[in-house]
């Protein structure tokens, strides 16, 4: 963070007082991830309605085309990143002191998980993908 | 209460001299109750339900990559009526979200702040998410039965 934009005394950013030590990036950073996801959640729910009710086979050879994975990974990371700074506004504006800190390590850890989790699945299904013309 | 630098406020006497926990002004109850409240504080509840809501997706999506059996299972957790309740919710907390982030996003470049345009904008989110969900809602439960008759048959 720029020094000179602090407008916080040294004292408050010793205690993390404020937007969670960083305001102004969190928060650009919160809108972008929100208009990127716009389209890719109606990206998203259209899928889910081409998905709706198929079998196992189908979804598999759907998400194994690039042109479904690469959108549903960016979904995955985006959601990820955005979910992150949302529950962290939340969680900075009902906690203080350790309770905060925790929360914020706790939110941080599972949103990473989150799409680690996202990106082994697509990266196993994209391996282990059936032929399209066996389907 | 959390330990707290607003604590220190908080220290008086009463007319006996004792000393006692100053009380509080009234903040959060003297307010009537206003749409605006409900739908902000709504969409930071929306925001949290999404989120978990997702964990369950990138669950299920995990399912889906492990193999045959462990999807069969997560189908099974999905379709129980608690399960499609569950989808149900995440689905009207994500819809209710994004309608909200669409305001949130034209209040962030200035506009509609005015108190009728934000009470007219309040009305008009609470019918588009109830129209989107209601749709929505009957689109997918159509082409799942549609599909999944089509497969049996």
């Amino acid at each position: 963070m720029n020094r000179l934009s602090d407008m916080r005394t040294p004292l408050a950013r010793a205690k993390g007082l404020g937007g969670l030590a960083d305001g102004a990036e969190h928060w650009t950073a919160e809108r972008v991830s929100a208009a990127l996801l716009g389209p890719l959640t109606i990206w998203g729910v259209a899928q889910l309605l081409r998905l709706a009710g198929r079998d196992r086979k189908s979804i598999l050879v759907w998400a194994g085309r690039v042109q479904n994975a690469a959108p549903l990974g960016l979904l995955i990371a985006l959601t990820g990143r955005h979910a992150q700074l949302g529950l962290e506004v939340v969680a900075s504006d009902y906690s203080r002191g350790w309770r905060r800190f925790g929360l914020r390590l706790i939110i941080r850890l599972s949103t990473l998980l989150f799409v680690a989790l996202g990106f082994a699945s697509l990266a196993r299904i994209l391996i282990t993908r059936p032929k399209e013309g066996q389907s | 209460m959390a330990s707290d630098g607003r604590e220190a406020f908080y220290h008086g006497t009463d007319t006996q001299g004792r000393a006692i926990r100053r009380p509080m002004s009234p903040h959060l109850d003297v307010y009537r109750f206003r749409l605006s409240m409900a739908l902000s504080i709504g969409n930071r509840m929306a925001g949290v339900a999404s989120s978990l809501g997702a964990g369950l997706a990138v669950a299920w999506l995990a399912a889906l990559a492990q193999g045959p059996r462990a999807f069969s299972r997560a189908q099974r957790v999905a379709t129980h009526p608690l399960g499609r309740l569950v989808f149900l919710g995440w689905g009207v907390a994500t819809t209710y979200h994004f309608v909200a982030s669409i305001r949130h996003l034209i209040w962030d470049s200035g506009a509609r702040f005015d108190k009728k345009e934000i009470d007219e904008d309040g009305r008009r989110s609470v019918f588009v998410t109830a129209g989107l969900c209601v749709s929505l809602a009957t689109a997918f439960v159509a082409l799942s039965r549609f599909r999944s008759k089509g497969t049996r048959a």
